[in-house]
């Protein structure tokens, strides 16, 4: 049994009315506690739903999902919705978009003191969350809106693990920033996984960044889950990514071109590192 | 004709200028990157043409018609601006609905309007979602329908301030690929503003922003071969110019051109035999 379990999950957007339109259908999902997952698929595939359904925010119309100890189904009330929700962070796509204090420390003390916490717990979570996000106490008074993009969405993340979850979702965590806030923002979430044991659900287009963090893919397709394994099982067929609308890391792109051409991997490579490592020996005539 | 001349611009509460003596002209039916890392000062012009941002020293010109308190309404009807997150400018109850919304406000009559939501749509493909809540989009549909918004509107110009951060790989290869097609068809001027070198190479011009001065204004190409000029300004090099210089590191002699994807297998293939 997993941390999060989907058991033949449907859901249906207005259900039995004429707009009714099937969102997810038979969905059987599993995450490991300290996993980090990738959730892959094209604009519509049923991504954010499936993320709705494990943060609780909407109940499956048929099939069960469990988070921790929770299980939400289509009888669930909010009750229950809000039991699954303790668990799960998740970074919204442009999180900074929802930032609102007067500063930084009392923004990111928002959620605990809102959960029931004393002031002075609150501000020593608010603390600790700036530590994990890597904004240095000088922030702490500062306003939100006077920070850089980057710095901003730190502010936001510290938010959502001031609510000291176990489970992240990550929902297209880096759009909008440039090369080094991304590569920040993504070492920031690996950093997370394997020092704090947070589980990681990453939702993206980047496949760059699928191959570098994820030890496991799910790939979704018109509501359904289409495939799931490795990122090196999932990217080592190019042809029916292309016919599921996906692309692959240009890494892989690249060395599926030198394949075509009659050279051999004895690895499929996944990351400009793995290509270069693979071929330098032959390029400098080594066997 | 776009003619940006001396623009300097700081926000208010901030020491830092976002515009340094910016100057820059951009001819009819040009498509121009503009590319930067996040605060080099990439949006904050795109706004000044538009007409979003007040008290900035310097002159802006938007086909002969200097912008200022007068003209900014007939300039903003030539420009079609698409924001990087699209939530911020939806409006309507339906996707046809956010659609018509700039076109009743310019007073389109109602059978002109009808065609020409339809046409945006179709142009994006996201007819068959006309009549569904923008809230029960995914973000790439959303910034789709943005972009259906902008070109109902039948821009000379238009401005895409990160438009495709949302979509997915192929997504945002079709979204290249009707811009390409629409700037034919309608003579656009599109300025598409971006971080990813790799979105860059359908322009015509590369232009390069930090600290709020232009850095480089080249072909996409030129470009991507100043990888020293990339690094230093926070981008990311190209992925052959990233393989090429892990490849270099091992004392691998490399051509210095730049080499798109395929000519970089064709030269691995090569050293390989």
């Amino acid at each position: 049994m997993g941390q999060i379990e989907l058991n033949n999950v449907d859901y249906k957007y207005q259900p039995d009315t004429p707009f009714e339109a099937t969102a997810l259908q038979a969905i059987n999902f599993t995450v490991e506690t300290g996993s980090y997952t990738a959730l892959i698929g094209h604009t519509g595939s049923g991504k954010s739903t499936l993320i709705q359904l494990i943060d609780g925010l909407i109940k499956p119309t048929s099939g069960e999902v469990t988070v921790v100890d929770h299980h939400s189904t289509a009888t669930s009330n909010s009750k229950d919705l809000d039991q699954l929700r303790k668990n799960v962070g998740i970074v919204f796509q442009f999180p900074e978009s929802q930032l609102f204090e007067e500063t930084v420390l009392k923004d990111i003390a928002f959620g605990p003191k809102n959960f029931g916490k004393t002031d002075a717990e609150a501000t020593a979570i608010a603390k600790k969350s700036m530590a994990l996000v890597g904004l240095t106490e000088d922030f702490a008074e500062k306003s939100p809106f006077d920070l850089s993009g980057g710095q901003m969405r730190r502010v936001a993340i510290a938010g959502v693990l001031a609510l000291e979850p176990e489970i992240l979702i990550l929902d297209e965590p880096t759009a909008g920033l440039d090369a080094s806030g991304q590569a920040q923002i993504m070492n920031l979430f690996k950093q997370l996984n394997v020092e704090q044991g947070i589980t990681i659900i990453l939702v993206t287009h980047n496949m760059e960044d699928v191959a570098k963090y994820a030890n496991q893919v799910y790939v979704l397709n018109h509501g359904a889950i289409v495939k799931s394994g490795t990122p090196r099982e999932i990217f080592a067929n190019q042809q029916w990514l292309m016919e599921n609308y996906l692309t692959v890391p240009v890494t892989t792109r690249v060395a599926q071109k030198l394949i075509d051409k009659g050279y051999s991997f004895d690895e499929f490579p996944l990351t400009v590192a793995e290509l270069s490592q693979k071929l330098i020996p032959k390029l400098k005539g080594e066997q | 004709m776009i003619e940006v001349k001396n623009i300097t611009y700081s926000y208010p509460n901030s020491d830092s200028k976002a515009l340094n003596d910016l100057s820059v002209t951009i001819q009819d039916q040009q498509w121009i990157a503009l590319v930067g890392h996040n605060g080099s000062g990439k949006s904050t012009i795109a706004r000044v043409i538009d007409g979003l941002v007040e008290g900035y020293q310097g002159e802006v010109t938007v086909n002969g018609m200097p912008l200022n308190d007068d003209t900014v309404w007939d300039i903003r009807d030539q420009i079609g601006f698409v924001f990087q997150n699209p939530d911020n400018q939806f409006v309507g109850a339906t996707v046809q609905d956010d659609v018509a919304f700039g076109l009743e406000n310019r007073n389109v009559p109602r059978p002109e309007m009808v065609e020409r939501v339809q046409q945006a749509l179709e142009v994006v493909g996201m007819s068959e979602f006309a009549t569904r809540e923008p809230s029960s989009l995914s973000g790439g549909q959303k910034q789709r329908v943005a972009l259906a918004g902008a070109i109902a509107l039948q821009p000379k110009i238009l401005i895409l301030d990160e438009a495709t951060s949302m979509l997915d790989p192929q997504g945002r290869q079709e979204m290249l690929e009707i811009l390409k097609q629409m700037k034919q068809r309608f003579e656009l001027t599109i300025i598409m503003i971006t971080h990813d070198l790799s979105e860059t190479a359908m322009a015509d011009r590369v232009l390069l922003m930090n600290h709020g001065q232009l850095v480089a204004d080249a072909q996409p190409e030129k470009l991507f071969a100043r990888t020293q000029v990339i690094k230093d300004n926070g981008l990311e090099l190209p992925y052959s110019e990233q393989l090429k210089e892990q490849l270099a590191v091992a004392g691998i002699d490399l051509p210095r051109e730049y080499m798109n994807e395929d000519r970089m297998v064709e030269w691995l293939w090569d050293k390989l035999n």
